[in-house]
């Protein structure tokens, strides 16, 4: 990205804070600012973080050349229902292909028959059929109707949607009739945004396809009126600026494309989280990690895969496919505010219901009254209950007690302490589970991987759940809170294209194949510029969804480019795909025929790296950061005094032997006994068994 | 015991049972992934377990297709606990297809792999899939067994580690999609692999030598929680009868019989005075008889607790033999599911009066449709595909039924884009019917639309196309619960006219077929319907203008789509009269 002045801003807004972060390249220095969100208008909690950040660094916008911002406005819109009116064009006999879905009823319901999967985002009446048919040669076996468009479009324009979405059958293989269709609504309608399934997602299946274009089109208005209401102010205010925003891939775009990329910005927020654990792990000299990000209510997993976060292009928003490419992120109800319960059974859960932060957990003194994760840490003493939060929000033990002992211990004949630790040890292992299931189930072993834990809980939790993964490191940054923020400011612009080709690999005339990547990196590229991307900046990355010949799931391998294709090249390719194959099934069958299923490139415009500076060592005697000792209570063990220290007071290369507490403003860290803690270079402290080194 | 001789305490208990449990979901994964087959990769027609080395059902996969899982529970204890557990060597794999065995029909395919740990049998790992050739006559008149396919008695398909790669040539010369099965069975067994190597895996990790008293304690644990949720019902007897339609030509229906009785926190079902078995492919074996009264038991009294053998202790069969929900062999049973299905709805009703919150009305998608197509291209080459369909399902006390589901079976449908890939032929419709949801105060689940055309340009296919059929309710429609109105009712249309629903169709370029899924039964009584759901119906197309009056007693202006309250009132007043 073509810039001079080397100052870059991230703004990540959350549900309860802004968090900012303000970057000098130069200096490779870090600043902070944290300001509450404003639910009545987002922007403003934009600009304040803005403001506060330039005050604190004494630093005017005019030297500021590289803004950007992550937004859960996407995921929120989706879960709360409150998307665009939109209109959805399909083939004629196929309007109702968003409500009848797959079929299938939802996993957990094979036995319940009241579960059910969410509502179309478009309702049954604003989703009408034209008279066309594409057949699955890509020929048009049927020809486009425009009458049947002309009144279709005049009925969702008396209707009054601020959206049509347009999904043909087909339409993957051949676009002309949906681009025709696109050309009458907005010669008939021109207010409307159109999305069409051609260009959102042009992959086959139909029910995904439309699903993610339906997701453009709902969101669309919500995010085009919330980034012009953004922009203007910012224009207002400051003069011209460019602003970034993070897109659900992990890279940025710039704010004027993601007005008409909305399906993009889905899960912006946490795609942060995922880049500023990859920073973490490059900047640790580690090409595996996980990033494990708890705060009140969820549990959000990302896997750095050689320096990278994974990618997935089968995610979604709860029930909802969103076929484009995306950071693999895995949530779970697991935070501070998870409900603990007992079930007629007997037995213990935690989650995935969370007490938010209305009523809030029983100590919070809100008005909760049911047990959470963080009662029972408090009960344990594993929070301090005159410094959450740096003291700004006390809490009330004798309300943890209470909950506790009402709701599980009287229930499973245990002591109040035997109860809470029950509830720790259960959310630890659902947290475990969650982060096993998406790499150990996936062939990473986890003995290469590092956990970087971040948000408010996780630090508390973090060497329990390594222990039980068999992760024998554990690096707690120093910006814990803003880490998300951190890893917008880290990210490089990123651009994915995909097409679909569906041929076996004998049918493949490889000149074509050749010319598909070299059109969609152009298209990148053209992007990339008009994005104020330098030429030297840009990297193309080419890979294929690849599958045997039968099989219906694809998997993504990574392909040299090149500028001639030929039989040695495809040969290579197979190879791969098999290897990968192997990797992920645990069989691979050679002989078998190879089909190109869709041909992907990524257009990527580098960030400069950010190199930060080494602090000296400078170690501490422990007693300096001392500020008091405390009882914890720990399995096998029950209460056990201990140091709680102060982690500003620690300098570089102060070793930490547990079992102790680290206190930071926002987040705590807990040493169990057999570990012990290091504060490297970077401030963060990396935390290993004790008999390593 | 744990690991020093104690009980699992509750909570290293629950760590381990999840992990169980997502150890046979990640087999039930890679199958999905990796399988060739349309019905398994893309309509999930598979099912994945493991028990103890005693045949107990552990663990299965949380897509779970009932009637397999059901069945499985039942029929791998019998198999595994038949041989000495000496016969049994590391690396052996076993496979069969005995309908009576296992899940009632030759399409359903098990692969069962012995798991040793530490040299010691610790586990059996099995997986049914339902494979969509087996050989024979596709067809559900067929009279016997023997007509519909090859019949795998329980034989090793690896013997210690080492492949009978007869039995995989035997596979392959009967079947009319040879690769494809063979891929399938190769993707089983590599889903059993993947089962054996992560419970070994957990055991090692967790310092045990078996699973036998982590077992006992699930298992324990579960039919606790069971025998609690039955308890809270009265005791008694309580009967429901079931009318199921025959195929066409024969006048006779089938009747389903059933005597549930509860005890403490026992349920007795008894089937006497059920109909004989049939001379056509609609018998049911015990074991899918079972798994359907099981899926009633189960959503009735445990719908959230994973499944494992504690769920059915309370739960006990009768069946006479050589009726039509205990056939005996050589019986022809391809079809089972026409009647099979059926057994979850008549338990409900059975059930209905004393636990009227805990049941639904009958479904659409009871029994699933099956359809196979297959024949050849203008190219001579043979294509071969089958798709399930769904109808809607019956309403609750407290909600409409879902659309278009495969209840009480599961499964998803096949997208269009890939189905015309596999086949000549082109859709023309999957659309909701309108109308086609049981009228009640709960409404009954939208039915569904598909149709077919056998092109007749440059694509036809070498004539005929083959289209067997398994499927149901185009006499008697699913019925309503408490008040509530029947769903509507199916239809199989050939060119516009009915055609014969029940056996095979050949079908020549330019024909279009036409299949209409029923919709679910209404519960309670349609005039106590809230006026602003009826209203909200109408602007969704769910229901008609004319059957919002109608059956809703609902007057709406056909100008505005708003509710006329006063003629409404007056109107619903008469009804109620009448």
């Amino acid at each position: 990205v073509r810039r001079e002045k080397r100052m870059r801003v991230g703004i990540d807004v959350g549900g309860t804070f802004t968090d900012v972060v303000l970057v000098d390249e130069k200096k490779g220095t870090f600043q902070y600012a944290k300001t509450p969100t404003k639910h009545y208008d987002l922007a403003v909690g934009v600009l304040n973080g803005l403001d506060e950040i330039l005050e604190i660094s004494g630093r005017s916008v005019k030297e500021i050349d590289y803004l950007i911002h992550g937004t859960t406005i996407g995921t929120n819109a989706i879960i709360e229902g409150k998307g665009a009116r939109a209109g959805l064009i399909t083939t004629k006999g196929f309007e109702d292909v968003l409500e009848i879905r797959r079929v299938a009823r939802p996993k957990e319901a094979a036995f319940d028959f009241e579960v059910d999967n969410p509502p179309p985002l478009i309702p049954r009446y604003l989703r009408k059929g034209v008279i066309e048919r594409i057949n699955s040669k890509g020929q048009v076996h049927t020809l486009l109707d425009e009458n049947s468009v002309r009144e279709v479009v005049a009925f969702l324009k008396k209707e009054k949607v601020e959206a049509i979405v347009i999904s043909l059958l087909f339409s993957f293989l051949n676009p002309k009739h949906e681009q025709r269709v696109a050309e009458i609504c907005r010669e008939i309608y021109p207010e409307a945004l159109v999305s069409l399934s051609s260009e959102i997602c042009p992959e086959f299946r139909e029910y995904e396809r439309t699903c993610t274009t339906v997701m453009n089109g709902y969101l669309g208005p919500v995010i085009k009126r919330y980034m012009d209401n953004l922009m203007n102010r910012l224009k207002q205010k400051y003069g011209g600026i460019r602003l970034h925003i993070m897109q659900s891939n992990g890279g940025s775009m710039t704010a004027e494309v993601a007005r008409d990329h909305s399906a993009n910005l889905i899960n912006s927020g946490p795609a942060g989280g995922a880049m500023a654990t990859a920073f973490i792990s490059k900047l640790t000299g580690h090409d595996y990690a996980i990033g494990a990000d708890m705060g009140g209510t969820t549990f959000d997993i990302s896997i750095i895969d050689r320096g990278m976060p994974r990618t997935t292009t089968w995610g979604g928003v709860g029930e909802y496919p969103i076929k484009l490419s995306m950071v693999d992120m895995k949530t779970i109800g697991a935070g501070g505010g998870s409900l603990a319960w007992v079930d007629p059974s007997g037995v213990l859960h935690v989650g995935p219901q969370s007490a938010g932060s209305d009523p809030g957990p029983a100590c919070y003194g809100w008005g909760g009254t049911l047990p959470t994760v963080s009662d029972a840490n408090l009960i344990l003493g594993r929070l301090n209950p005159n410094y959450f939060l740096g003291g700004k929000l006390p809490l009330f033990p004798e309300k943890a007690e209470k909950a506790i002992k009402e709701h599980v211990a009287n229930k499973m004949g245990l002591t109040l302490e035997e109860a809470a630790l029950s509830i720790i040890r259960i959310v630890n292992a659902n947290m475990a589970k969650g982060i096993s299931g998406v790499s150990v189930q996936r062939g990473y072993d986890l003995r290469e991987f590092i956990l970087v834990p971040f948000g408010g809980a996780a630090a508390n939790h973090a060497v329990d759940i390594a222990a039980e993964l068999g992760i024998s490191k554990i690096v707690v940054p120093p910006m814990c809170g803003n880490l998300s923020a951190v890893g917008l400011v880290v990210a490089d612009v990123s651009h994915d294209y995909v097409r679909t080709v569906a041929k076996r690999q004998h049918d493949l005339n490889l000149k074509d194949l050749l010319e598909a990547y070299q059109t969609l990196e152009a298209e990148g590229i053209r992007q990339l510029k008009e994005e104020n991307v330098d030429e030297k900046d840009i990297i193309i990355e080419w890979s294929a969804d690849l599958r045997y010949e039968g099989q219906s799931w694809e998997l993504n391998a990574p392909i040299r480019r090149t500028s001639t294709l030929g039989p040695k090249d495809l040969q290579e390719i197979l190879s791969s795909f098999h290897d990968l194959h192997y990797k992920v099934y645990s069989y691979s069958e050679p002989k078998e025929t190879v089909e190109f299923v869709n041909l992907r490139v990524k257009a990527i415009g580098r960030n400069p790296t950010l190199t930060l500076p080494k602090e000296k060592k400078d170690p501490v005697p422990l007693s300096r950061a001392t500020k008091e000792k405390r009882p914890i209570y720990f399995k096998d063990k029950g209460f056990v005094e201990v140091p709680i220290y102060e982690r500003d007071r620690f300098g570089c290369g102060t070793k930490i032997p547990g079992p102790c507490l680290i206190e930071e403003m926002i987040s705590t860290v807990l040493i169990p006994e057999g570990w012990a803690g290091t504060i490297d270079e970077y401030r963060n402290i990396v935390i290993t068994p004790m008999n390593e080194p | 015991m744990g690991r020093r001789g104690r009980p699992f305490d509750p909570i290293t208990l629950e760590i381990l049972w999840r992990r169980l449990i997502s150890i046979v979901d990640e087999a039930d994964s890679t199958v999905s992934r990796t399988a060739f087959s349309s019905l398994l990769r893309d309509a999930h027609d598979y099912t994945c377990m493991f028990t103890d080395q005693k045949g107990r059902e552990l663990a299965q996969g949380s897509f779970a297709t009932p009637g397999q899982s059901g069945a499985m529970a039942l029929g791998i204890k019998n198999l595994v606990t038949k041989l000495p557990w000496k016969t049994y060597k590391p690396g052996d794999v076993f496979i069969t297809n005995d309908p009576w065995a296992l899940a009632g029909h030759l399409n359903d395919a098990c692969v069962i792999s012995p798991i040793f740990y530490k040299n010691k049998l610790v586990a059996f790992t099995a997986c049914v899939f339902h494979h969509s050739d087996i050989g024979g006559r596709v067809s559900s008149d067929n009279h016997d067994v023997f007509e519909e396919g090859l019949f795998i008695p329980l034989v090793k398909l690896y013997d210690g580690g080492v492949l009978n790669q007869s039995v995989i040539d035997m596979i392959r010369w009967n079947v009319r999609t040879p690769d494809e099965v063979v891929g399938d069975i190769r993707s089983q067994i590599a889903a059993n692999h993947v089962c054996a190597e992560k419970i070994c895996q957990m055991l090692n990790e967790n310092d045990l030598e078996n699973l036998d008293d982590l077992a006992d304690q699930i298992i324990t644990c579960t039919e606790k929680s069971m025998r609690e949720e039955v308890e809270k019902v009265p005791d008694g007897i309580y009967h429901a009868e079931g009318m199921i339609e025959q195929m066409k030509g024969r006048d006779n229906n089938i009747i389903i019989k059933v005597a549930a009785e509860v005890k403490g926190s026992d349920i007795i079902v008894d089937l006497d005075g059920s109909s004989p078995q049939v001379d056509w492919g609609g018998n049911v074996v015990y074991n899918f008889t079972y798994a359907y009264v099981f899926m009633a038991m189960k959503s009735m009294f445990g719908p959230d607790i994973p499944n494992n053998d504690g769920c059915a202790k309370p739960i006990k069969l009768k069946a006479p033999e050589g009726s039509v929900v205990n056939c005996k062999f050589p019986a022809a049973v391809a079809a089972r599911l026409v009647i099979g299905h059926f057994l979850t709805e008549i338990i409900y009703r059975a059930l209905s009066g004393v636990v009227p919150n805990k049941v639904i009305a009958a479904s659409g998608g009871t029994p699933a449709q099956m359809n196979v197509f297959y024949g050849k291209r203008n190219d001579r080459s043979p294509w071969h595909s089958v798709i399930i369909r769904g109808g809607g399902m019956g309403a609750s006390s407290i909600s409409d039924g879902n659309y278009v589901y495969i209840f009480p079976a599961n499964g998803a449908n096949t997208p269009i884009e890939i189905f015309e890939s596999d086949t000549p032929l082109i859709v023309e419709k999957r659309e909701l019917l309108t109308d086609s949801g049981g009228p009640g105060r709960m409404k009954g689940g939208l039915g569904k639309r598909e149709v077919f055309r056998v092109p007749d340009d440059k694509y036809a296919p070498i004539p005929p196309v083959n289209l067997g059929i398994q499927a149901g309710r185009y006499i008697h429609p699913p019925e309503g619960l408490f008040g509530g109105k029947p769903g509507a009712r199916a239809q199989f249309l050939v060119n516009g006219v009915p055609g014969n629903p029940y056996g095979l169709t050949q079908l020549k370029p330019g024909d279009v077929v036409t299949m209409d899924a029923a919709g679910g039964g209404g519960f309670g009584n349609p005039l106590e319907r809230e006026v602003e759901m009826v209203e909200s119906d109408v602007m969704e197309g769910y229901v008609s203008i004319e059957k919002a009056k109608e059956d809703y007693g609902v007057v709406i202006d056909p100008k505005t789509l708003k509710i006329d309250e006063k003629a409404t009132k007056k109107l619903r007043e008469s009804l109620k009269r009448a």
